[in-house]
């Protein structure tokens, strides 16, 4: 009884089951599909790149390394390593607060 | 095949916003995520081409919260059943706010959605979550756990809301003479 009921079912779905044709639907779809943001991104290190290149040929290159370089013997060893440690830190927090924004309903799957 | 190839297009969206590959996607599933939503507004085709375009909208700006643990079509159809019930909350508020529109719309909507096949009949015979259940069993033939996954609910839940939903069905088709 149960199994008579199940392909009268199934039966009757099939019948009703129709192919839509795309008749210029999915070019509609991609006509609407917006510009992306991140297009645009390669600006940032472009400029970045620029500046130093331009920074490379208006400061003593040299002077300012060797600054760094004192800046960093004359700190002690532990400020130095307290300063690596708390990189990643901060990036998984800041990754952990990106991804909490992104879209919850569609990204679990 | 249809998995690997799934994932090679949806991969060459992500890394190189690759509308064509995109195309291909919405090809291949153009047809059964618009029948799905065809359905559930009973018929009016309209309607469902705008949420199927919305669905697909969706799907191409969140691609990359597509983690390939389930099929992307059973994430496919999550977007078009939280469409189509977000597009039902937005019509409810706005029915709400505007009683008067409704009387002149809801008559036009009779007019739109004659019953053209009797499943929108047999389907209006189903509660709003067993049609969406049931549609997504029969018609899109999913299995029980991608069912749970698209409408979010409990396994358990949709096992009976497919019950349910049976039942009522048959006592539909028998009453119509079918299986006779």
């Amino acid at each position: 009884m149960e199994n008579r009921d199940e392909l009268q079912i199934k039966e009757f779905f099939s019948k009703n089951k129709v192919e839509i044709s795309d008749d210029g639907f999915s070019n509609r779809v991609l006509r609407q599909l917006p510009e992306k943001q991140y297009k645009t991104n390669w600006i940032v290190p472009l400029f970045a790149l620029a500046g130093m290149i331009i920074a490379g040929f208006l400061i003593d290159v040299q002077k300012v390394i060797l600054t760094i370089y004192y800046i960093v013997i004359e700190v002690p060893l532990y400020f130095l390593f307290a300063g690596i440690m708390v990189l990643p830190v901060v990036v998984i927090i800041g990754y952990f607060f990106w991804e909490k924004n992104q879209l919850p309903k569609y990204r679990f799957f | 095949m249809s998995k690997a190839e799934d994932l090679l297009w949806i991969s060459q969206v992500v890394i190189a916003d690759d509308r064509r590959a995109f195309d291909r996607l919405v090809c291949k599933y153009q047809s059964s995520v618009r029948r799905f939503l065809l359905n559930l507004t009973a018929g009016d085709s309209m309607l469902s081409d705008d949420l199927a375009q919305e669905t697909f909208i969706k799907a191409y700006l969140n691609i990359r919260s597509f983690q390939g643990i389930s099929a992307f079509s059973t994430w496919l159809f999550r977007i078009a059943y939280n469409v189509f019930y977000d597009s039902k909350r937005a019509q409810k508020h706005y029915e709400e706010i505007n009683s008067s529109e409704i009387d002149k719309k809801s008559s036009v909507k009779i007019d739109f959605s004659t019953e053209k096949s009797d499943i929108y009949t047999a389907l209006k015979t189903l509660k709003r979550e067993e049609k969406a259940v049931i549609l997504l069993c029969y018609m899109e033939d999913k299995t029980h756990k991608e069912i749970a996954r698209i409408t979010n609910l409990p396994l358990g839940t949709v096992k009976t809301h497919i019950l349910k939903g049976k039942e009522k069905l048959n006592q539909f088709l028998s009453a119509q003479g079918y299986g006779k």
